[in-house]
């Protein structure tokens, strides 16, 4: 099926001059410290947290409703401290997703309900499975996919699981779904 | 396409006869056929481990057996294993008798490592493997006590590989013996090379002949020791036994209990080169950086097959015929003539699969083809196209005549203003660029309510090939008119 209209309240939305479109209801803490590159949609119920570390997302991201984008913390003998948090192009972060990566590179497929533990790195076209949960420290390389299981399967050219064209596939997606982004008339 | 995990709708038939989403499909240039992940060869390309990802050349992974020797995978969970520091109090090295008396004092802190898994909190503590100092530390390999038989056996076949290659080297030198145009003075008296070289007090210039090495060969004996008495009676703890999953991921030990588990030497990812089985060009080839996401060659159907995607699908009722919508993209850089066509018969099917095995069979008994899969490591084994395993269950009023489809051009996106200059076929819904949506009508066939509506159609489109490796005049892209088929789920009656 091609990508389908989402409708949104227009009053409920704020779109910036870079194309941003960002929901009201959501919690966005330390927002000087948020960089949107443009034409990244938040929807509703989302968190990011700001005020923790940096966060930086590329362009044409999708952060789902009630996903938490935070940045990751790491414990010293002397406390606690923060990282920024990086997220590249054409990102989509599922619904009730929890992401506290150190870094998710471009073209990335979160699906819903999955938690993303402390400092984990995720490289460039990668899928994380709905509802997968992936344990702190973990790096997943470029064409694996994270199963709800708990395994990484996959690899470059293997095209059983991620698809060979991810990359253009992403780019496709997310552009279609901020086209299809649209607000009730 | 839409959701990259959710199955998709549109299915293409692969030159083999399976179904596959356009993402998985590969289109080869030079037999300018569709093919799928069974069409072609997989090859290994180059080896990396996926937790440090290091690129490991193919010679040096075969050494370490396939494994990355810095990470390691939980023995419980197979998971990966993160070091963790921990800072240990250390009796600093002085003066004999001085330290007894201030042993509290005396310490420095000192940083020692061990591993943890972060998914199920099993450490290498756990099993009492002692702290290392460096975080990438020497980790004891875990010893197995056929180690050394292993290794004996290996060793000795290995002596009888290379005793055989010798053999046959040998073989080939007696049956056909160098036959030089004038016959030389050694050859008339008898002198050959190596006697002149020993002659001369030179070592022999022939390998030294491969020793033959010789093994006892394992015993079948009679004698089994008894169970324990207490094995029925003795209550186990079910925690403490490992599962098969925990004992086959080390083959070589299987330990049977939780306190003989031990770390596990990451396996290798690999990235595969696709090559075509008919004509072995290389289809797919990523680049060498396990980083990179980049392909040196890519050879997607998405890149030169139009791509169908389903837009919109009005009420399915039985016996009701509908309008669907449907989206053709265009994505290659030429223009295309799309028709729509009714998928071929039973008939029509044995016929095209018939010609493409007399096409393969040709192929095969080629001299070039014979020579390759000669010198090639994999024989090259066709998929034997069959019919496609999907029945039909409506059908599709077809479109009266055949539509243009402009070339990609990224340029558009930035554009304002939409050309509808040209006269449209009734069917042709809207048109941006290079994607046209199209409505057709479709009639479901006896259907109940809860069936799924599958409908079919061909595709036939011109091809504009760029590849240049055919034919003798090199500069001319040659036109050709190709052939698709399309099956789309629409949805369910209600």
């Amino acid at each position: 099926m091609d990508v389908q209209d989402t409708f949104y309240n227009k009053d409920e939305y704020v779109e910036t001059a870079s194309g941003n479109k960002v929901s009201r209801h959501t919690v966005i803490c330390g927002s000087q410290n948020i960089v949107l590159n443009g034409k990244v949609i938040v929807q509703t119920g989302a968190i990011i947290r700001g005020d923790l570390a940096n966060v930086k997302t590329g362009r044409y991201c999708v952060i789902g409703k009630k996903a938490v984008v935070r940045p990751p913390l790491k414990q010293f003998s002397s406390g606690v401290a923060f990282f920024p948090l990086y997220i590249g192009d054409h990102v989509f972060i599922g619904q009730d997703a929890v992401v506290q990566a150190a870094s998710v590179g471009s073209y990335v497929y979160i699906g819903k309900d999955v938690v993303i533990g402390r400092r984990s790195v995720l490289k460039d076209c990668c899928i994380i499975e709905d509802g997968a949960i992936v344990p702190p420290d973990t790096t997943v390389a470029s064409f694996m996919r994270f199963t709800s299981a708990g395994t990484i399967e996959g690899g470059q050219g293997n095209p059983d699981y991620v698809p060979p064209g991810m990359q253009e596939q992403m780019i496709d997606y997310t552009k279609s779904y901020y086209e299809h982004f649209v607000p009730i008339v | 396409m839409a959701n990259i995990v959710e199955p998709s709708c549109v299915n293409y038939v692969c030159s083999c006869g399976y179904l596959n989403p356009i993402t998985k499909l590969y289109f080869c240039r030079y037999c300018l056929k569709l093919r799928c992940g069974f069409c072609v060869c997989h090859e290994v390309d180059s080896h990396f481990c996926c937790n440090c990802l290091e690129n490991i050349p193919s010679g040096e992974a075969k050494l370490k057996r396939n494994q990355c020797n810095k990470c390691f995978d939980c023995p419980s969970c197979q998971h990966t294993l993160s070091s963790r520091a921990t800072t240990v109090q250390v009796p600093k090295k002085s003066d004999g008798d001085g330290s007894k008396s201030a042993a509290t004092v005396d310490t420095k802190p000192r940083k020692m490592y061990y591993l943890t898994c972060l998914a199920c909190r099993w450490t290498s503590r756990d099993v009492g493997i002692p702290d290392q100092v460096t975080a990438t530390g020497q980790w004891p390999e875990c010893e197995y006590s056929s180690a050394t038989r292993f290794s004996m056996l290996m060793e000795h076949y290995q002596n009888v590989v290379q005793q055989e290659k010798q053999e046959k080297q040998d073989l080939w030198r007696r049956k056909a013996p160098k036959q030089h145009k004038y016959p030389n003075l050694t050859d008339r008296t008898g002198l050959t090379a190596s006697m002149i070289r020993r002659q001369m007090g030179l070592s022999e210039k022939t390998a030294p002949k491969v020793k033959q090495s010789t093994i006892s060969p394992s015993l079948s004996s009679d004698v089994v020791s008894e169970l324990p008495q207490d094995i029925f009676s003795k209550e186990i703890n079910l925690g403490n036994i490992t599962t098969i999953k925990q004992r086959l991921s080390h083959p070589s030990v299987q330990p049977s209990t939780v306190n003989n588990l031990y770390p596990l030497n990451k396996n290798l990812s690999i990235k595969r080169s696709l090559r075509c089985r008919q004509c072995e060009h290389n289809i797919v080839k990523p680049e060498y950086n396990p980083l990179s996401v980049k392909y040196r060659i890519q050879l997607f159907a998405s890149y030169h097959v139009p791509e169908v995607r389903l837009m919109k699908c009005g009420p399915l009722e039985a016996g009701v015929s509908t309008q669907i919508l449907i989206k053709i993209i265009n994505p290659t850089l030429h223009e295309m003539t799309i028709t729509i066509m009714d998928l071929p018969t039973h008939e029509e099917e044995s016929l095209i699969i018939e010609e493409m095995k007399k096409k393969s069979d040709k192929q095969s008994l080629g001299p070039l083809a014979s020579l390759n899969s000669a010198f090639s490591r994999q024989a090259s084994l066709n998929e034997e196209p069959k019919f496609v395993d999907q029945k039909v269950t409506g059908t599709i009023a077809l479109p009266d005549s055949s539509f243009m489809l402009q070339q990609r051009d990224d340029s558009t996106e930035y554009d304002d203003d939409h050309q509808s200059s040209r006269e449209e076929p009734k069917f042709v819904v809207w048109r941006r660029s290079n994607k046209v949506a199209v409505e057709l009508t479709v009639n479901p066939l006896d259907c109940k309510s809860g069936d799924e509506v599958i409908v079919g159609f061909s595709m036939q489109y011109t091809y504009v090939n760029t590849a240049t490796s055919s034919g003798t005049d090199k500069k001319e892209p040659q036109t050709h008119a190709l052939t698709s088929r399309v099956y789309l789920r629409i949805g369910k009656i209600k």
